[in-house]
């Protein structure tokens, strides 16, 4: 058979090769760069030097040790603030338009004579919270998405990764990490599967175990949604808008630090060991094509994302409702699930509703809002949703202040990653423990989080809801 | 853990990247990260593969479709890498596809505006297998850089086809598809310019080809596999071994052997 | 500046001699790639690397002979942008510090 007979050749070379292999190696080396020098020293014509000029001045002010980090931040808050500024509007335009024809559904239901079930999980389940996703999260992500693809476009997520490679190091991860951190920000799935870029086994499941900790765009919309309300005032002023976006600034910054924090931590427990080779190229800046850019971003990346949330939203809306509305000795299945949350909600200053509406939202985060809203409807409160300030009526009256606004937001950072973000980890490590502690760790810290924002709230004397 | 080979190891590679079924031809793409190998990807296949500008964003192999002349194409888009050494999981991936999914056309692409760095692959790419081309891309940066390209004779150095892009701009790429399609068919037959070592290597690589020649039945390239072992590539001996395995249990290649035989 | 050909190399002095042209190594001259001022350029001598990170090094064009500028460091002081065959790559200390280069 070959196997035997292969091993004995292969065996033949090790000897011919003998100790001097890294020599042969280094000499093949060699002899393919200089051939490549000799060839493009033949078919170049003009030397390729100068147009290292315009990047230089660009790196000088990009990755400046003055200004660097500054520009990162600024960057990050001007995104968010332009998203905050430009989505209000036409999300109070889509979602007058959905709620009217909501009207018009629920008119039709009756003239038929259909059961009040049926239009309860049709109209108010599906319906309503299919609306809701379209109308929260299509505006912030057709403009969040193209915004960040520039960015990308740009040449700027090396840059990124080159001003923090260092905490990375510190950290025992690999530089690499930064870029499976930015694909997180779209999809922590997504970065999940991007962590196979990172060859070593130890570091390659940091950055699986930390990447949850870039808020995905499932999780902006609950961000930005909480922000503009409780943070910006509704977004009526100026100054409130910036809050609101330095707020979501802080939330991520918030983030990345955990990330740091965790991965340091994870290599000097139980994944110990050093950085292995990391090298990172810095390609030359090219103009963004903006027009195909905002097209592929908005096309790919925006009606994917809304296209899954779509398909999770409505059944967990069907869901949401039927648990609504379902009742055993005189609760509803919600109100009992809820009563049994209650006790860890109050205690980390959430409640009972936010976080079964977590639970519930385990599919997809985009869903967390719409199902947190639905339940609170559900105890016969206000109808329609359709701007933030009704919005922010029924969470209000629902006992929410700002530090609850802040605890939610909180723990949408920092909790268990979405149901596909898990399975992903679990087929990229094969074995049940790593996705397991990706979902504890965050939660841990998540619960932890809030607490402490409670106890700092309530020292400073801030008025408590419920 | 499962973390360390499965994700590139052959397995995999059977499963994920072998082109089912054999209608039409495969072509691997290969090239450096920042080649803009995911722009000539989604011109010459139509698909909206977004392509952002950073090292290794390709991790998964895409694939695609295109059809030019009548004749269909399976387009397979491999992580970006410096080389071939296999010193890195991108790096043993697009090594393991162009030398065991024995792609019928590889398309190196290439910046024409760093072309001596992205060169070093393309002659590596050239000891694994004769049919190359190569694409080289960015040619509108390049003219706004004043950089100029004498195309006729980077292909006369090479010994294999040259055909300038911007992918961006869709220029070139139907000359691209012209020239993938010739080679696949066999109209056009590059000879790569060989690569000569020093003597000592030479010497070795000769011996150790002859020897490993029947073992391989030109199923692959005996110096270069001579080479490799040379340098040492342990990574390369399991593969070859299973890819060798594999072809001898295959139905088809039995009763070849047994015609042989009898 | 063809591919050296058919002679045989001792190790130590591929770095002094590929590409056929003279080149003088004076020792004392000879620093780290890490210890190279941005803005500086430098030859490379050899690699004390071993192993995987040799081949690594290598196969970014970091072969004796190769010309790399220090282009910046990272506002955090590390890793430091090097332009290497006409690309920037950015490597961490770890790793400049095993290649030696002579400054130019």
């Amino acid at each position: 058979m070959p196997g035997r007979k292969t091993n004995q050749v292969f065996d033949a070379a090790r000897h011919l090769a003998g100790g001097m292999t890294a020599s042969y190696r280094d000499r093949m080396v060699t002899v393919l760069y200089a051939r490549a020098e000799a060839i493009a020293f033949r078919a170049v014509e003009k030397n390729a030097k100068a147009r290292w000029d315009l990047d230089q001045r660009l790196d000088a002010i990009l990755t400046s040790r003055v200004w660097g980090y500054p520009i990162m931040l600024a960057l990050l808050a001007f995104v968010f603030w332009l998203t905050l500024e430009g989505a209000d509007y036409p999300s109070t335009l889509l979602a007058n338009l959905f709620f009217a024809f909501q009207d018009m559904l629920s008119g039709l239901f009756y003239r038929l004579g259909a059961p009040e079930w049926l239009h309860g999980i049709v109209v108010l389940g599906m319906y309503r919270t299919l609306a809701w996703v379209v109308a929260v999260m299509l505006p912030p992500m057709a403009i969040f998405f193209p915004m960040f693809t520039l960015l990308e476009d740009l040449g700027y997520l090396p840059r990124i990764a080159f001003n923090l490679d260092n905490f990375f190091k510190k950290a025992g991860a690999h530089g690499k990490q930064a870029l499976t951190m930015c694909m997180g920000f779209g999809c922590n799935a997504a970065g999940v599967v991007g962590c196979r870029i990172i060859d070593s086994p130890r570091e390659r499941l940091l950055a699986i175990l930390t990447n949850n900790f870039s808020p995905c765009n499932g999780r902006f919309p609950t961000l930005i949604t909480l922000a503009g309300i409780f943070m910006g005032g509704f977004l009526t002023t100026v100054s409130g808008t910036v809050l609101a976006a330095l707020t979501v600034t802080g939330i991520v910054g918030l983030g990345i630090i955990l990330m740091f924090f965790t991965s340091w931590l994870l290599s000097r427990t139980i994944l110990k060991g050093v950085p292995s080779f990391f090298v990172l190229e810095l390609p030359p800046y090219r103009p963004p094509q903006v027009l195909q850019v905002i097209a592929r971003s908005i096309l790919d990346r925006t009606i994917y994302v809304l296209a899954r949330a779509a398909l999770v939203a409505a059944p967990a809306g069907a869901l949401t409702w039927v648990l609504a509305n379902v009742h055993l000795d005189d609760l509803s299945i919600i109100a009992h699930l809820t009563g049994w949350l209650q006790p860890l909600g109050k205690t980390v200053g959430l409640d009972g509703y936010i976080l079964l509406a977590f639970v519930l939202g385990l599919p997809a985060n985009e869903i967390v809002l719409p199902i947190l809203l639905m339940s609170y409807l559900s105890t016969g409160m206000l109808t329609e949703v359709d701007s933030l300030a009704a919005l922010g009526e029924i969470l209000v009256g629902n006992g929410w202040t700002w530090v609850t606004a802040l605890n939610v937001m909180l723990f949408s950072l920092l909790h268990w990653p979405c149901g596909t973000t898990l399975l992903t980890i679990y087929k990229e490590t094969k074995s049940l423990k790593w996705p397991l502690l990706a979902a504890v760790i965050p939660t841990a810290m998540g619960l932890a989080a809030c607490f402490l924002v409670k106890l700092l709230a309530g020292l400073l004397g801030a008025k408590l809801g419920g | 853990m499962g973390l360390t080979r499965q994700a590139t190891g052959f397995s995999t590679l059977q499963e994920n990247f072998l082109p089912d079924g054999s209608n039409g031809y495969v072509v691997a793409l290969a090239g450096n990260p920042n080649a803009g190998k995911s722009t000539v990807f989604n011109a010459l296949t139509g698909l909206k593969q977004h392509t952002g500008n950073w090292p290794g964003k390709t991790v998964l192999q895409a694939r695609g479709k295109f059809t030019h002349q009548g004749h269909s194409f399976t387009l397979v888009d491999l992580p970006g890498t410096y080389s071939l050494l296999a010193s890195s999981v991108e790096e043993q991936v697009a090594r393991d596809f162009i030398c065991f999914g024995r792609p019928d056309v590889t398309v190196v692409v290439v910046d024409a505006t760093c072309l001596e760095r992205h060169l070093n692959l393309v002659l590596q790419v050239t000891e694994v297998t004769s049919k190359v081309v190569v694409c080289l891309n960015l040619m509108d940066e390049a003219r706004r850089k004043k950089i100029v390209i004498d195309v006729p004779a980077l292909a006369g150095e090479l010994g294999l086809p040259v055909v300038p892009t911007a992918a961006r701009k869709g220029e070139g790429l139907a000359r691209l598809k012209d020239v993938i399609a010739a080679v696949a068919t066999g109209t056009l037959h590059p000879v790569p310019t060989p690569i000569v070592y020093d003597a000592a290597i030479e010497a070795a690589a000769g011996r150790l080809a002859r020897q490993l020649q029947p073992l391989l039945r030109g199923r692959l390239n005996a110096r270069w596999v001579a080479l490799r072992l040379l340098e040492g590539d342990a990574t390369l001996i399991e593969g070859i071994q299973e890819f060798l395995g594999r072809e001898l249990d295959d139905p088809g290649v039995k009763l070849q052997l047994k015609e042989v035989l009898a | 500046m063809c591919a050296p050909g058919n002679r045989e190399f001792p190790i130590e002095e591929i770095g002094a001699e590929y590409s056929g042209k003279k080149r003088k190594i004076t020792m004392g001259a000879v620093t780290s790639l890490s210890d190279l001022k941005p803005g500086s350029t430098g030859e490379v001598v050899s690699l004390q690397a071993r192993g995987l990170t040799r081949r690594r090094l290598m196969d970014l064009g970091l072969v004796p002979g190769t010309r790399v500028v220090a282009l910046r460091r990272s506002p955090s002081g590390d890793p430091t942008a090097f332009f290497i065959r006409g690309a920037a790559i950015a490597l961490r200390r770890e790793e400049s510090r095993q290649v030696l280069v002579r400054p130019v």
